[in-house]
């Protein structure tokens, strides 16, 4: 491995005389670089304090070594000129990432659904853990939710992030291993957090439960993501910076900020997977909400609306209602959305007047997220009769349908009085699920069925498909947030009644067996939503297995309208 | 001007400075002689190479 920088170039078949061919600085520098992380990890493994954590220092390793490898594959196999940035005057776009990133997202979001239902099904029958410390609903829980959130939703503003960028800048993606590293660094981060959970490695703050290396790894390809995104904007050549690439930057800038200041820990050893926070107390409590709330605003929010901003207005073959909306309801969105945290932490030790804030700013979001589900849904006027025929585009249209159903919801159940009824309960639950499945679910479906044709040239399989997973979808997400309405109510209701003498009238255990039909309720509206989903895996495997070339350059299937 | 009074003054400021520049952007999307250039940026999408 020592010597990967100088494999000679005799496979080199791909350069017509080889002997131009050399090692760029990026191939050789990311080369020792992922060398000398390969035998650190390996120091690390052999004076690691747990088994768990040499598992992922190998892991780490075995990544690095991988890593050489495949430079020095790609070296020998490419051209030997660097790709060029235009092919007849058109710009010769790097789609690989993009595919990669769209490809997998499959896989995440299949075994993140799929998680869900099992601890679903365990919460209604608690036996199914199998007393097996590995799949008990704690381990499982984080497991689910990064996954559904940072993998299958990461990769879809990963894939849609490098397609749309190139695409409204009309020119090639910057930088030559940078895409790579940051599709592939970033789904060895989900590798290592997912398989940390399931041993027993957390940090035990909610969407922020890596440990400090991992921490650390993200922060690298999330920088390098940054740097990949603004250097592609910055040799753009349109003039103007489209919407979507705003919400973008907006999502990738904010992230990085949220994931320094929440996850400021001092690790106990570079042997050990401990680390301790530096924030103490409520002070901690707050970063973490802080953090908790802008992961939704402006991971599950800002970076799937740039995905609507893009793909409503392509699929819909309509420009966006109202430009100036745009522009105002990022910045309103961007403005508010930073102070809501404190709505997490009603009724707690935080100081009552940062309470009143976080609602305060809450109902006010009110505002910039209609305006985004009003623009998104008003870019159909004139062409509302696409719905009928293009499933895919019906899916779009229902997820801004959701988006503005979940955030009329959220700022309601921030209000400090209604919180008191519905925190701790499953209408929480219910809320982010009609948010999650409904919104960043549906419209990441809608990104994916697009994105898949338009990629790699061909013919969407089924639209005929696509009804059935709409259908499908949308019953289990319906079943699933009516279900946890009905047992969040419920919960608070029982938790704070009290009887005439004034002792509390239901026992706790009362409350969690109350629960027991509604959790029934629950799994099978996301076992529907895991179908549904399935559905569209079969769709996109036919879809590449049997190509139909498209009839269109552009890949998106000439609709009839049915007139 | 102890630390006290110089928070109390820079709630005011960053209230102000915020404010500002919101109405900054409002005024820049809504001058009327952008609407063209939005109109065309908002085609963007749809134009193909």
């Amino acid at each position: 491995m020592a010597q990967t920088g100088n494999i000679p170039a005799k496979g080199g078949s791909g350069a017509p005389g080889g002997s131009g061919k050399s090692i760029t600085a990026g191939e050789l520098g990311l080369g020792l670089v992922a060398v000398l992380l390969a035998f650190f990890s390996i120091f690390v493994a052999s004076k690691a304090y747990t088994p768990e954590y040499a598992f992922h220092a190998y892991v780490f390793a075995a990544a690095s070594i991988a890593a050489v490898f495949a430079i020095a594959n790609r070296y020998m196999n490419r051209a030997a000129e660097p790709a060029p940035q235009f092919i007849d005057g058109k710009p010769n776009y790097n789609y690989g990432p993009v595919k990669f990133t769209t490809l997998i997202s499959l896989f995440w979001g299949v075994a993140g659904f799929l998680v869900g239902l099992i601890i679903a099904l365990e919460l209604a029958f608690p036996a199914l853990n199998f007393d097996l410390p590995w799949i008990s609903f704690g381990r499982l829980r984080p497991l689910h939710t990064s996954a559904v959130i940072f993998a299958f939703g990461g990769n879809v503003l990963l894939a849609t992030s490098f397609y749309v960028v190139q695409r409204t800048c009309r020119t090639r993606l910057a930088g030559d291993l940078a895409p790579w590293f940051v599709v592939l660094g970033y789904n060895l981060f989900i590798l290592i957090a997912g398989t940390g959970y399931l041993l027993g490695i957390s940090q035990g703050k909610e969407y922020a439960e890596p440990e400090w290396y991992a921490d650390l790894w993200l922060t690298v390809v999330w920088v390098v993501y940054l740097l990949v995104f603004l250097a592609t904007i910055w040799k753009r050549e349109e003039p103007h910076i489209y919407v979507a690439n705003w919400f973008y930057i907006a999502f990738i800038v904010t992230i990085a900020v949220l994931h320094l200041v929440n996850n400021t820990t001092v690790p106990v050893s570079i042997f050990s997977s401990k680390s301790y926070i530096v924030w103490s107390g409520v002070q901690d409590a707050m970063v973490q909400w802080w953090y908790g709330h802008n992961a939704v605003g402006f991971f599950l929010t800002a970076g799937f609306l740039a995905i609507m901003y893009y793909f409503v207005p392509k699929r819909a073959e309509r420009p966006v209602y109202s430009y100036r909306l745009s522009i105002i309801h990022f910045w309103a969105l961007i403005f508010m959305y930073i102070w809501a945290g404190p709505h997490h932490l009603h009724y707690t030790a935080l100081p009552d007047w940062a309470q009143t804030l976080g609602m305060v700013f809450s109902i006010m979001l009110w505002m910039p997220s209609w305006g985004g589900m009003i623009n998104g849904l008003m870019t159909l006027s004139g062409a509302w009769d696409k719905l009928r025929t293009d499933p895919v585009l019906r899916m779009l249209v229902v997820s801004v349908a959701f988006y503005g159903m979940s955030t009329f919801e959220g700022p309601l159940m921030s209000i400090k009085v209604v919180n008191s009824l519905s925190h701790y309960t499953d209408w929480t639950i219910g809320h982010v699920h009609s948010g999650a499945l409904g919104w960043v679910g549906f419209v990441s479906f809608g990104a994916i069925y697009c994105l898949v044709p338009w990629l790699w040239n061909v013919k969407l399989y089924s639209l005929k498909l696509v009804n059935w997973h709409f259908w499908v979808s949308t019953i289990g997400i319906v079943v699933y947030i009516t279900s946890m309405w009905v047992a969040g109510i419920l919960q608070g209701l029982m938790w704070r009644a009290y009887t005439a003498l004034g002792f509390l009238e239901y026992s706790f255990i009362e409350t969690v067996e109350a629960m027991h039909p509604f959790y029934i309720i629950r799994a099978i509206g996301g076992g529907l939503f895991l179908v549904g989903t399935l559905i569209m895996v079969w769709n996109i495997y036919k879809t590449l297995a049997s190509p139909e070339p498209a009839e269109s350059p552009l890949g998106s299937p000439a609709l009839v309208p049915a007139e | 001007m102890d630390l006290m009074s110089f928070f109390a003054n820079a709630k005011i400021w960053s209230l102000v400075a915020m404010f500002g520049t919101f109405s900054l952007i409002v005024a820049y999307a809504m001058w009327p002689g952008a609407k063209k250039g939005f109109d065309e940026a908002a085609n963007l999408p749809l134009r193909e190479d």
